[in-house]
């Protein structure tokens, strides 16, 4: 997967679609949308809120294009809007009461599409499934940190910017996450030497 | 005694602050070493794991709303009810003191309510209800941050009705609309107005958390 801070942009494109040129905002949309929206769907397991803060991510890109001084790469700042959106989402009674809901539907957390890979022919999860699955499974704030640092490559010190937290609390989060994904990958790994009983001969 | 995790996932990471006492350790310790390649293997598996692709046409909502943006933060005096409404109202008020005058010669009544009373054109409960809703959007935040296409093209459609409504009310005189015609008409005016401000305050709140 490509990520935000790796994909580039023509000079001239950006200095155009900062001037409100469509074709060259339509442009700036195709090459950074797809990075973005895997961000914020990994952050954001629920997709009709992942597609909503998708859509306010990029007009508020558009809208702050034109004070973009390009000091850092424009993916990073980007992906500073999207993590802003997310965490604002967060923090939000909205997300509290979909929690609240899932808790009493007894799924215990983001309500989750299926996994992109299928499962193989006896049933089995691939390991992207299972780390997918994982992955869900932790508190979303411990899932955005550990997305945030291990894949997105931000450092605590960011993070701890990002959610107006201290950096102690970036690195509790991340042990907790590393911790709670071996956890549950050894859970699934032991699970999965069972062998199924069968009742057709 | 074995690192932290947190030493360990700042060994993985080749961070600076990764100290060569940790490192050493690692190097002679099997339950340590498979630690931090644990660790390793989930960053790098992470970063392979599959990605949902972007839901279609969403482009044109996004343009569509970062259009109606730009539209109100640039042309904040050119299409909005901010000054149109009140100085329909104010229009209307205007039309009802000369309609009072012309009809009963000079007073030194309040004009609103002369208008309130007499006039046909501005039944008074409903110029009243009118002018509270009027208020109310006013002390509601600015709409120039709407940024859901849905929303802003809802506001936007409301506002045209409403702007349609005060057009025909501005031709009373001239349509010879009667009273019950302008009675409809007033009733139009605050359902539309009713229906704006509860748009306007669901997004507000929105913004706000």
């Amino acid at each position: 997967m490509t990520r935000l801070t790796e994909i580039e942009i023509d000079r001239d494109v950006l200095v155009r679609a900062q001037w409100g040129e469509p074709e060259a905002q339509a442009h700036l949309y195709l090459a950074f949308s797809s990075a973005t929206y895997a961000l914020i769907r990994r952050m954001m397991p629920r997709r009709a809120v992942a597609d909503d803060l998708f859509q306010d991510t990029f007009v508020e890109v558009l809208q702050s294009l034109p004070s973009f001084r390009g000091e850092a790469p424009l993916g990073a700042w980007i992906r500073r809007i999207a993590i802003s959106k997310c965490l604002m989402h967060l923090r939000s009674p909205w997300h509290r009461s979909l929690l609240w809901l899932d808790q009493l539907a007894g799924e215990g957390g983001d309500a989750l599409e299926p996994a992109l890979v299928p499962a193989d022919a006896q049933g089995n999860l691939s390991l992207q499934q299972d780390l997918e699955q994982a992955l869900a499974k932790l508190p979303v704030r411990t899932r955005v940190v550990v997305w945030l640092h291990d894949v997105e490559g931000l450092t605590h010190d960011e993070i701890a910017s990002q959610f107006g937290l201290s950096v102690s609390f970036s690195k509790s989060q991340l042990m907790r996450g590393h911790l709670r994904l071996r956890e549950l990958l050894q859970e699934h790994a032991e699970s999965s030497t069972c062998i199924p009983v069968s009742t057709s001969f | 005694m074995h690192p932290s995790l947190d030493q360990l996932l700042t060994l993985r990471d080749r961070a600076a602050a990764a100290t060569e006492g940790v490192a050493a350790h690692v190097r002679e310790c099997a339950e340590c070493h498979a630690t931090v390649e644990s660790a390793r293997k989930i960053a790098t598996r992470l970063r392979e794991l599959p990605v949902r692709t972007t839901p279609p046409d969403r482009w044109i909502a996004i343009r569509t709303a970062f259009l109606a943006g730009t539209e109100r933060r640039w042309q904040p005096r050119a299409r909005r009810p901010g000054w149109l409404l009140p100085a329909a109202s104010a229009a209307l008020v205007l039309f009802a003191v000369l309609f009072t005058v012309g009809s009963h010669g000079p007073r030194t009544q309040d004009p609103a309510r002369v208008a309130t009373d007499v006039s046909p054109v501005a039944p008074p409960k409903l110029l009243a209800e009118s002018q509270r809703l009027e208020a109310m959007l006013a002390s509601l935040p600015s709409d120039s941050q709407l940024t859901r296409a849905g929303t802003a093209l809802t506001v936007a459609d409301l506002e045209d009705r409403i702007r349609w409504v005060d057009y025909r009310l501005s031709l009373a005189d001239e349509a010879g609309i009667d009273a019950r015609q302008a009675n409809l008409l007033w009733r139009e005016r605050v359902d539309l107005l009713n229906s704006l401000v509860a748009v306007r305050y669901a997004d507000a709140r929105t913004r706000a958390f």
